[in-house]
């Protein structure tokens, strides 16, 4: 499944103010990785209740940059985590690096 | 309305600010990423609303929500939609709002928080007008859906119990309030109302005729309990 970037959202908000909008890029810019690399060492350490805790603020970055459907995998995901049910692990680290190369590009 | 923002993301603080900002009657007094820090704010300041995150480290938005006064205003912000059933708990809770949150969405919590001051506003606003007008103890206030309706007393007809709710008839309509006899009893004027059975109290003066043990007010017969009769009969004009 693909999963595309869509900044329907943040032009709402920003009421299509572009200096606006990419104030919260910015700021998805500066967040986003910690959170990322957070996740990856929590995963490691399998601090599985820490690691749910995090997906539950990255699906909301996933939304707001438009990602549904990734979304709803962090959304499964996140409760899968707290029964160590990794199903999801994958799909829901594919889009980590969609948000990642995303953010490269900004 | 000056307001402060609990959110542990930076992204989602920002967003909040923004939605905020497009509103003249809302004014961020400031944001913090977490409970403590906002704790120790509202320590020494006033604040009239709070745009609360639940999903917090340590300290999260229900603890927080457990540790403020009752009369706090909050507009909850969360991913988590699984809370609102039980944020209808919490009557200084405004409006529960599932991120993203888009601002089409906002605009119906900026109508609900203004709705929520304005109720807040009212009892104090009839207070007043109570002083100004001479006229204080001649009505009340009943909260139906969050909206609070005048009552004269002298168009109250009866109160019955039923359950959690009293129903309050009047000449016009019929009020169902959650709450019980002994509280608007409370509030109602013994000159003008008293209680003739365990689950019935009547505006006296509205009494078309008594019965052996019921009495007619409009079209309905209410009875009255052997213990209140005497009661009754001893405040009523009666010519023997």
């Amino acid at each position: 499944m693909e999963h595309v970037v869509d900044l329907a959202y943040l032009n709402d908000i920003s009421g299509g103010n572009e200096l606006v909008r990419n104030k919260f890029l910015q700021v998805v810019k500066v967040e986003f990785p910690q959170e990322k690399a957070a996740y990856f060492d929590l995963m490691k350490s399998k601090k599985n209740k820490e690691a749910a805790e995090l997906v539950h603020k990255i699906k909301n970055k996933f939304g707001i940059l438009g990602l549904n459907n990734g979304y709803q995998i962090a959304v499964d995901y996140e409760e899968g985590l707290k029964v160590e049910d990794y199903s999801l692990k994958t799909n829901f680290e594919t889009v980590l690096t969609v948000v990642s190369n995303y953010i490269q590009k900004i | 309305m000056n307001c402060i923002v609990i959110d542990d993301e930076m992204l989602s603080q920002e967003i909040m600010g923004q939605l905020i900002s497009t509103h003249s009657k809302l004014e961020i007094a400031e944001k913090f990423p977490s409970c403590i820090a906002a704790l120790k704010y509202l320590g020494d300041h006033k604040v009239d609303l709070i745009f609360l995150d639940l999903h917090m480290k340590d300290f999260s938005g229900v603890d927080f929500l457990k540790t403020i006064s009752s009369d706090q205003k909050v507009v909850l912000t969360t991913s988590d939609p699984s809370f609102a059933s039980a944020s209808y708990e919490y009557d200084n809770i405004v409006d529960y709002l599932v991120k993203p949150i888009t601002s089409d969405r906002f605009e119906k919590t900026v109508s609900r928080i203004e709705a929520a001051f304005a109720e807040q506003k009212a009892p104090k606003a009839a207070s007043a007008d109570k002083e100004e007008n001479g006229s204080a103890g001649d009505e009340l206030f009943i909260n139906i859906d969050r909206r609070l309706i005048k009552l004269k007393f002298k168009d109250i007809l009866f109160i019955e119990a039923k359950g959690d709710y009293i129903h309050v008839k009047t000449i016009k309509e019929d009020f169902r309030v959650h709450s019980t006899l002994k509280k608007i009893k409370d509030k109602l004027p013994e000159s003008l109302f008293m209680q003739i059975h365990r689950s019935y109290v009547i505006n006296f003066t509205k009494i078309i005729d008594i019965q052996d043990n019921s009495v007619l007010i409009e079209k309905s017969v209410i009875p009255i309990s052997r213990s209140q009769r005497p009661n009754l009969m001893q405040r009523l004009n009666l010519l023997q």
